[in-house]
């Protein structure tokens, strides 16, 4: 199942190589002993990601910590 | 650690003992919560108190003697809380309701001989336990002696209803005297038998001088005797029923009531009485800041206290507790326990208190300076506890990654080409001693390292020789033990290559390491070395005299010169020397505190690490000295002023002269700002080419960095998450060269995302005319798993 | 005593729903079909999953591994919404079949959920055929000291009554059932719940909309869960 992490679509970054707005879609995010599929902006093309800086040290960082702390 | 280990360890910890006042109480009321109850005017919560510890409570409540009182802490401090003055205004406050439960009926039979207050007890207790008793008596009545008491003390119609609960739980009474003969009887039909000795009739029934201690005990089988009072004198000699304080009766009732149980069930008489009775508790409560009061005296003493005196009474109760670790300790308040709790958490690796409190964060928090420890009655070893934990975590591959990854990967670039050196004195064949700077100390002041070997080369011996590298201290701390062999091993083979010198430590942590790893290594403090030789009376020593040298200042002791005194005089002997005005903090030589870098605290949870320092700089307006760079970088990012002892010996130099520096001096060196991580870095890979260069003429080719504009508040965001500027001059090359970055519509910036090895960095970048501005930037350890294409399932 | 329950179990909320999908328990089919892997079952051998909830895991066996498995669970809601399927509503303490019926019993994050697990088991034992196989599949916990404060959680879930590993290996064997094979499948739960981190935003969060609203009852029900330290196990185990 595909989390909806709550991100707007993205309208301010575009893939360099592919001149293309990234798209949210859904992505494959792994640590440790779990695995995750999120939606997060990719380029439709080539597959490049962003990780949202507030996904980064918000969500994300919660969830390093809760697989971390055993 | 084991079941074994963790009681013995526990034992250390005197925080659960008992107050003076329980443990001098033979039936140990908890008279430390009574008391706190009285004062809080709980007096439904006071009775429960005094009914959980005392048989027949509206009686002894009454008629206590309250032992407890003479070995009440209060006593040189005014006088005893009237622990009996306010039982007795307890009673008189309407009593709850208590429910006992009955416990399932026990097929012995039990006899008690008496009617005096010993037999009574022992005929509850044993009820209570759900044995059939038969109490024996020539009286008409249960109470003996009791009722002789004056009515204002113990009205006939509480004796009523405390007696009453014998016939409720089923006591059977028989009037007869009891003789030899029917003693004899009474041993063959009963399981056991009690003799109330505060009854007189039973002593000739005794052979013996005194009953067994502890079991109360008597020769023959299953008989058993209390109610006596015979310091110094035997049953035989008569008169030992007669004033036998009520607690004692009532103690050595409930106490063969309990022996005549275990009788019957066949166990020890005696396993695990050790506690039972009055005994000296190993609680020790500081008294420092008690001021003396004397006790409240009841205006009308025929009536006893008023509820505000009672009250009154009570808040002069000092509410012992140790706690002498927790009052010092900022990491033991925050987990809200105390060390002998914690020793259990950590054996059963659970959360400490229902919330996000892990034990893992509580293991990794500690700073392991042992402060705690010096403090503690017993020396309860805190550090021992949570680093022990540590290695176990990391043998058990259960240590979180993030907790001290940076402090790891920072030693490993210690320990690379980038820093690591070892050289004999330029032009000289061997090193008798050799300088080991440490890698904190040449990351804050790169200059100080290399002033401070010339000063040894020209003061100490010419031939000593310099090696820099980690001394694996972050290994350590970490709990990480085959790294910290690595480290460790590094340094012993250097130092066999570099002809075994003795080595001159300036940074006490190393010193640690050095001695608890490496002790084949002889080894000297730089401050005793230079106390020793140092010329800093001499008027044209740099520093001396200057004005600001003349300000006082606190000096800090790194916590790893706990028990190193001899390095904490040599500090202040220099300082005196260069005639800084040094004050002590009542926190200080063998009780300093750490600045919250030890144990690795800063890493694993730099919220700890914030509050430890806000304890430390708030103990003193002046500014701090320090001799160790760890404690200087943390002290002065927590805001205060802090110099280094080598700020006053090597007074910092500009390279040209300035109008606020004519003499060259940069002045305020207290005023100068944190390192911060990037900074450390480039300075030690600057201070090892400074040096091969300088020093020893050899030069390596330099590698051009990239510049890199920052604005400070982008730079403080870096420091808080441990992005260092080559993390981002390598993510940006990365995204560079391969032409994968990601472009804003808005305002043109470039994004780009590397992931060396565990971590992906994210650097929002533009190009400036020389290097790029930094914009922002953000790490995380997840990692993204990237698919070509559109539609594919991963 | 549990204190009576007030909110719809856990399992029916559809914000656990969301998090599980269809077969309301961490693992989803996979760990199903990887039970069966595991016992080695043959096409045309009976099967039974007590607790079988949609029936999704009763579609899968039959169709990927040719079996005539069956499923039952006391929640008529749940049977409800996928007639036709080999389902019948009863209660895992007493099973509407006869003895020796089945080769293999699937109780997949249920029998935490029964009032009387023990029972529960002996009534799998009645019903798997000599040398069958149990899947059970459910939460246990590594701290014990919390079991009291569990039980008062004011919502039906496994977590209220589940036991440490110990325990449970004893109940099971207690059953007559033998060749106890234990595997820690913690993992699936902390996948779950770092799932719901990123759904929510936090644990806290998601207890919140668990009981609609964070209020006393979900922080409590979060922190007292969090601190039993659960865990998620498989035990296949034989009977005898």
């Amino acid at each position: 199942m595909i989390t909806n992490l709550g991100i707007e679509e993205n309208k301010e970054w575009k893939c360099l190589p592919c001149d293309c707005l990234l798209k949210l879609d859904r992505v494959r995010i792994d640590y440790m002993n779990g695995s995750f599929t999120v939606e997060l902006p990719r380029c439709p093309s080539c597959g490049m990601v962003l990780v949202p800086e507030e996904i980064a040290v918000g969500k994300m960082l919660e969830v390093e910590k809760l697989l971390e702390d055993k | 650690m084991d079941q074994k280990k963790l009681h013995q360890v526990e034992k250390q910890c005197i925080q659960e003992e008992a107050p003076a006042c329980q443990s001098a109480c033979p039936l140990h009321v908890d008279a430390r919560t009574f008391v706190d109850q009285i004062k809080k005017e709980k007096f439904s919560d006071a009775w429960k108190t005094l009914t959980r510890s005392l048989p027949f409570p509206g009686i002894l409540a009454r008629i206590c003697d309250h032992p407890c009182e003479k070995s009440c802490l209060r006593e040189k401090l005014g006088g005893p809380i009237s622990i009996g003055a306010l039982e007795r205004f307890c009673v008189n406050q309407p009593r709850p309701r208590i429910r006992t439960i009955p416990m399932p009926k026990k097929k012995f039979t039990m006899a008690v001989v008496g009617e005096n207050l010993s037999s009574l007890v022992a005929a509850l207790e044993l009820l209570k336990k759900g044995y059939e008793v038969t109490l024996f008596t020539a009286c008409a009545r249960l109470g003996g002696t009791l009722w002789d008491l004056p009515d204002t003390l113990l009205p006939d119609k509480v004796m009523d209803q405390e007696l009453a609960t014998l016939y409720t739980l089923g006591l059977k009474v028989e009037k007869k005297t009891i003789d030899g003969d029917a003693l004899a009887d009474l041993l063959n039909e009963f399981s056991a038998v009690y003799l109330g000795l505060d009854t007189p009739e039973t002593a000739p029934l005794v052979e013996e001088e005194l009953p067994a201690e502890r079991t109360f005990a008597l020769k023959r089988k299953g008989l058993f005797a209390g109610g006596f009072n015979a310091p110094g004198q035997n049953l035989q000699s008569g008169n030992i029923s007669t004033n036998v304080p009520p607690m004692t009766q009532a103690f050595q009732g409930r106490a063969a009531a309990l022996s005549m149980e275990r009788f019957t069930q066949k166990v020890s008489l005696t396993e695990g009485r050790e506690n039972e009775g009055a005994y000296p508790t190993r609680l020790y409560t500081n008294l420092e800041d008690i001021s003396p009061l004397p006790p409240i005296e009841p205006g009308d003493p025929g009536k006893g206290y008023t509820k505000d005196e009672a009250r009154a009474e009570a808040e002069r109760c000092i509410q012992c507790q140790c706690l002498e670790c927790v009052k010092i300790c900022p990491y033991l308040v925050h987990f809200k326990g105390y060390p002998k709790r914690y020793a259990r958490e950590i054996y059963n690796n659970a959360t400490i208190v229902l919330g996000d409190h892990a034990a893992n964060l509580m293991i990794n928090s500690c700073s392991l300076c042992g402060l705690c420890t010096e403090i503690c009655p017993e020396n309860f070893p805190m550090a021992d506890l949570c680093l022990d934990a540590r290695r176990d975590m990391v043998e058990n591959k259960k240590m979180p990654p993030s907790a001290h990854a940076f402090a790891l990967d920072d030693m490993a670039f210690s320990n690379s080409d980038s820093f690591i050196l070892w050289e004999h004195a330029p032009d000289r064949a061997k090193s008798d001693f050799a300088f080991f700077p440490g890698c904190q100390l040449a990351g804050s002041n790169p200059d100080q390292v290399i002033q401070t070997y010339q000063f040894l080369l020209a003061n100490q011996s010419h031939d000593t020789g310099l090696m820099l590298q980690c001394c694996a201290a972050p290994a350590h701390w970490a709990g990480n033990e085959p790294k910290t062999g690595e480290a460790v091993s590094l340094i012993e083979r250097n130092w066999q290559d570099m002809g075994r010198p003795i080595m001159i430590l300036a940074c006490s942590s190393c010193m640690e390491m050095f001695k608890l790893y490496l002790p084949q290594i002889e080894v000297l403090s730089l401050w005793e070395v230079m106390d020793k030789v140092g010329q800093f009376d001499q008027t044209d020593m740099p520093g001396k005299g200057r004005s600001d040298s003349r300000r006082p200042v606190a000096i800090h002791d790194p916590c790893t010169t706990r028990n190193q005194p001899q390095i904490q005089a040599a500090a202040r002997s220099i300082a005196a020397k260069l005639s800084i005005p040094v004050k002590e903090l009542e926190l200080s030589g063998k009780k300093t505190e750490c600045c919250g870098f030890g144990g690795l605290m800063e890493n694993a949870n730099p919220d700890m690490a914030k509050k430890q320092l806000a304890q430390r700089v708030g103990e003193s307006e002046l500014d701090y000295l320090v001799y160790c760079a760890m404690c200087r970088e943390q002290i002065r990012g927590a805001g205060k002023r802090t110099v280094h002892l080598l700020d006053f010996i090597f007074p910092p130099k500009t390279l040209t002269p300035a109008a606020s520096a004519p003499d060259h001096f940069i002045p305020d060196p207290a005023g100068r700002p944190k390192t911060g991580l990037s900074q450390s870095r480039e300075n030690r890979e600057e201070l090892k080419r400074n040096l091969l260069e300088h020093l020893w003429h050899r030069s390596e080719p330099k590698t051009h960095e990239t510049v890199l504009h920052i604005s400070p508040e982008v730079n403080a965001k870096l420091e808080k998450r441990r992005i260092l500027h080559r993390d981002i001059r390598a993510a940006i090359s990365h995204g560079e060269s391969r032409g994968r970055k990601m472009q804003s519509v808005k305002n043109g910036r470039f994004l780009v995302a590397h992931r060396p090895s565990l971590v992906t960095f994210w650097v929002e970048y533009s190009p400036a005319d020389t290097g790029y501005h930094i914009h922002n930037s953000y790490c995380h350890r997840m990692q993204v798993i990237e698919r070509k294409g559109t539609g594919e399932n991963s | 005593m549990a204190r009576p329950v007030t909110a719809q179990p856990l399992y029916k909320t559809p914000i656990l729903q969301r998090l599980t999908g269809p077969v309301l328990r961490p693992g989803g089919l996979g760990l199903t079909r990887e039970s069966a892997v595991k016992c080695g079952l043959e096409p045309g051998q009976r099967v039974l999953d007590v607790g079988c909830g949609y029936g999704a895991a009763v579609k899968m066996l039959a169709r990927e591994f040719s079996l005539l498995a069956w499923g039952i669970d006391s929640d008529l809601d749940l049977l409800k919404l996928n007639p036709g399927k080999p389902a019948i509503q009863a209660r895992a303490q007493t099973l509407p079949f006869r003895p020796n019926s089945f080769k293999a019993l699937f109780c997949e994050c249920v029998l935490s959920l029964t009032p009387d697990m023990g029972a529960a088991l002996v009534e799998f034992e009645r019903v798997i055929e000599p040398g069958g196989a149990l899947l059970l599949c459910d939460i246990h916990v590594r701290e014990k000291r919390y079991s009291d404060q569990l039980k008062d959680i004011p919502l039906a879930c496994g977590f209220r009554q589940a036991l440490d590993k110990r325990e449970m290996q004893e109940l099971v064997q207690g059953a007559g059932f033998g060749d106890l094979a234990w595997e820690d499948l913690s993992h699936l739960l902390t996948q779950l719940a770092g799932q719901a981190v990123f759904d929510h935003g936090s644990l806290a969060k998601f207890w919140a909309g668990v009981f609609g609203g964070e209020c006393s009852s979900s922080l409590r029900t979060c922190e007292t869960i969090r601190a039993s330290r659960p865990g998620y196990f498989r035990i296949i185990a034989k009977k005898r």
